[in-house]
């Protein structure tokens, strides 16, 4: 189609004065998705932030570092053995308890709470940034996926499972893969 | 019908459904043309900043999935081949709406909407509300929209082809199969990233094993044909009353996002009860609505074919036939085969493929008399001769 097939009428700037209307419509869902709704989500906080490399006591001498700007659920910030934090429909739970068995013993039985409509990946060897060596796999539901990471050291277990809808899965997996790297023992009080 | 009315009539059906219509690509003057390059130019770039982040630690990954993903696409290419036979444009707009649903919807519009529409659901409600309900609620609006909106983009640069509910319901297909294919590339090497870059190949394995072949068939495709549908469905009933408007052009759209809805919040929730309802009830209303969207074009599929009836070269129980349904043209096979034989049945589904043919190459010159028609209206005949032996036997 040449532009002398736009009537003078209709023309408006050497555009298609007909199409114009439509066009920005589609411009205005363009600009909603990609720059207003992240703006607004950038300018609303959780109530209880992760404040920039916080460290939380789990207990049993666990401590762990979630990624700046999550929202910790305030209940289990002050109960032992467990924190939750959250983004974007993820979540991520760290359970701290005491465990005298070895490692896969343990993800064995974390696999067995897990629900059997999931697929999951072979187990690897993965060492946090302190030295602690642990195990890995991660799981898929047809449209949630997750990771599960169990660490034991001296009489306790750690179990790491994080959660959520696939797309926030990988969008903030460096961070989560970050927070896991961050698991300690043996922190005093 | 006079044969002068019946060629009228023919060109004005051709004209209608937009069969004999080209498509250019190179617009200047159509502001959708500058919105879909710009819109391409930044979607292109996210992809980029995607694959160059993945491509520190997850080629294998990146590889693998790659692989799977484009053998994913091959039957999709095969169908579109067969498919709309009438359009010789199809295959073209089809690409760019894939290109639109892969690149544009998914990469600048869905994966910062969807991430911040739930991060926003978690700060303002509740976490658990986010996780239980999030997907369910924002994944329809947000990609269905993205996605929807590449068949407009379609109908705004090819207004003269995109014309019917038909057309917006395989174009929506491959908008939707676009953003199936790029998302679910990234969620296969993605999955990797998650898992510190262990196991890559399995995890694209698993990716494609769950997202593509389990839950395949009920995902974006499915969703935005029928979005597509209720879009091209309000395009092709312009000047009729609101009223008759609205239900055609509202049902498959809030049809898609229902379903939508209902299968995420069954996907994630776990209620594997309800996903496979969903999924059933979704495959079951495609079926439907890719029936009802394909009777639409039945009255302009008679005036394409009746000047050939008028010249006697196909008969007034074939054209019957071939704007009828598959039953239709099954029925008129079997009759054949019923009084006269195996050989005469068979020599009846081979004129019903040569009429076919000929509304194809008819569709494609805009009713001229081509070389492509003529060579279709000399099979026809060749057949229909053999056909008459077969009577005769």
């Amino acid at each position: 189609m040449l532009m002398k097939s736009v009537p003078v009428e209709h023309r408006v700037l050497g555009l298609d004065r007909r199409k114009l209307a439509a066009t920005l419509a589609v411009l205005a869902l363009i600009v909603l998705w990609a720059v207003a709704v992240p703006y607004i989500d950038s300018s609303i906080s959780y109530e209880t932030e992760v404040a920039a490399g916080q460290t939380f006591d789990v207990g049993s001498g666990v401590t762990i570092v979630p990624p700046t700007r999550w929202e910790v659920d305030p209940q289990t910030a002050l109960t032992q053995g467990l924190l939750v934090v959250h983004n974007s429909g993820l979540t991520v739970t760290v359970t701290v308890g005491t465990f005298d068995g070895d490692l896969s013993e343990l993800m064995e039985s974390a696999n067995d709470s897990l629900g059997i409509d999931r697929i999951t990946s072979p187990q690897s060897s993965i060492t946090t940034t302190q030295g602690s060596t642990g195990l890995i796999e991660s799981f898929d539901s047809a449209n949630s996926h997750g990771v599960f990471a169990v660490f034991a050291e001296d009489g306790v277990g750690v179990e790491i499972e994080s959660l959520g809808p696939e797309p926030m899965a990988t969008r903030f997996a460096d961070e989560i893969n970050a927070m896991i790297l961050s698991l300690q023992f043996g922190a005093t009080s | 019908m006079s044969e002068q009315t019946a060629t009228q009539d023919r060109t004005e059906a051709i004209d209608a459904a937009g069969w004999g219509s080209p498509v250019v690509i190179w617009q200047p003057h159509n502001p959708a043309f500058w919105l879909y390059v710009g819109a391409l130019v930044l979607g292109v770039f996210q992809f980029a900043t995607q694959v160059v982040n993945f491509s520190d630690q997850l080629m294998p990954a990146m590889v693998s999935s790659t692989i799977l993903w484009s053998l994913y696409v091959l039957p999709w290419a095969w169908f579109i081949h067969h498919k709309d036979r009438f359009g010789r444009e199809t295959r073209r707009l089809a690409v760019i709406g894939f290109v639109w649903g892969g690149l544009i919807a998914t990469f600048l519009m869905a994966l910062p909407g969807n991430a911040a529409m739930l991060s926003i659901m978690s700060k303002l409600f509740d976490s658990q509300f986010a996780l239980a309900w999030g997907p369910a609620i924002v994944a329809p609006l947000v990609e269905e929209s993205s996605k929807g909106v590449g068949v407009v983009m379609l109908i705004l640069l090819a207004s003269r082809h995109v014309r019917t509910s038909y057309d917006g319901f395989i174009l929506g297909a491959f908008v939707g199969l676009g953003f199936q294919v790029f998302e679910d590339w990234m969620y296969g090497v993605g999955a990797s990233g998650t898992a510190f870059g262990f196991d890559q190949v399995h995890n694209s394995i698993t990716t494609f094993l769950g997202r593509g072949l389990l839950a395949g068939l009920v995902s974006h495709a499915l969703y935005t044909a029928l979005v597509g549908a209720g879009i091209g469905a309000w395009v092709q009933s312009r000047g009729k009353p609101l009223g008759a408007r609205l239900p055609g052009a509202v049902g498959p759209i809030a049809a898609s996002l229902l379903l939508h809805g209902i299968w995420d919040y069954a996907a994630f929730s776990g209620i594997q009860f309800l996903g496979l309802l969903t999924g059933i009830s979704a495959v079951i209303l495609v079926v439907m609505i890719g029936r009802w969207t394909n009777r639409q074009l039945r009255p302009w599929m008679s005036d394409l074919l009746a000047p050939e009836v008028a010249t006697g070269l196909i008969t007034d129980d074939e054209l019957t036939a071939m704007v009828g349904s598959p039953r239709d043209r099954r029925h008129l096979v079997h009759a054949a085969k019923r009084e006269h034989g195996d050989d005469a049945g068979k020599a009846t589904r081979h004129v019903l493929h040569a009429e076919l043919d000929l509304a194809e190459a008819l569709g494609h010159s805009a009713g001229a008399d081509s070389d492509d028609v003529a060579h279709a209206r000399s099979e026809l005949q060749r057949l229909r001769a053999a056909l008459e032996v077969t009577l005769n036997a």
